[in-house]
């Protein structure tokens, strides 16, 4: 399966939640480094 | 519980991504005050966030359905789930909402996508590493 670096950028823009509820940019999360997002089905 | 196992595999490994400098970040879409419970579920000490909006999954166009949920291939876990899961925890998270795994470098280049077809279907582990190398 392929992705699209425009769809990384849109995907980089959304926030997500931290454990303490702080709104966090995703494209925060890999600028550093390379990073492996792993999208759960739910936390159950 | 079927979603956790994929966690459980990545923390047995996180000293060959420390190795390759990757960061691992696991992202759920419960409220946040479930990421406790998953921690100690999966003993996973790492980054964890989530996203009940679900905006990051529908761009990634994970797929969302009850067919996704009770594939033929699954379907023995997924009766599990809806066993212990469901009846007993209730739903953290939406339950007919599948996952992913995306590698992306520090440019914002992709380097690997793997959307779950089905509950129980995981990017193979040796595929992740493969592409963080």
């Amino acid at each position: 399966m392929k992705i699209e670096k425009k769809l990384i950028q849109e995907l980089g823009q959304l926030n997500v939640l931290s454990q303490e509820n702080n709104e966090t940019p995703l494209a925060s999360l890999w600028e550093n480094q390379k990073t492996v997002l792993i999208f759960v089905r739910h936390f159950g | 519980m079927i979603c956790r196992r994929q966690v459980v595999d990545i923390k047995e490994q996180m000293e060959t991504f420390n190795k390759l400098n990757v960061r691992i970040v696991v992202i759920g879409n419960g409220t946040p005050n479930f990421i406790e419970g998953f921690r100690n579920d999966t003993g996973y000490s790492g980054d964890l966030f989530t996203d009940p909006s679900l905006k990051s999954y529908q761009l990634l166009n994970f797929k969302k359905s009850v067919k996704s949920l009770l594939g033929l291939k699954t379907m023995k876990s997924a009766l599990h789930a809806l066993s212990t899961g469901y009846m007993q925890k209730g739903i953290q998270g939406d339950a007919l909402q599948q996952g992913g795994v995306v590698v992306v470098d520090s440019g914002g280049d992709p380097f690997y996508f793997y959307a779950n077809t089905e509950a129980g279907d995981h990017a193979p582990l040796d595929e992740i590493i493969k592409a963080c190398q």
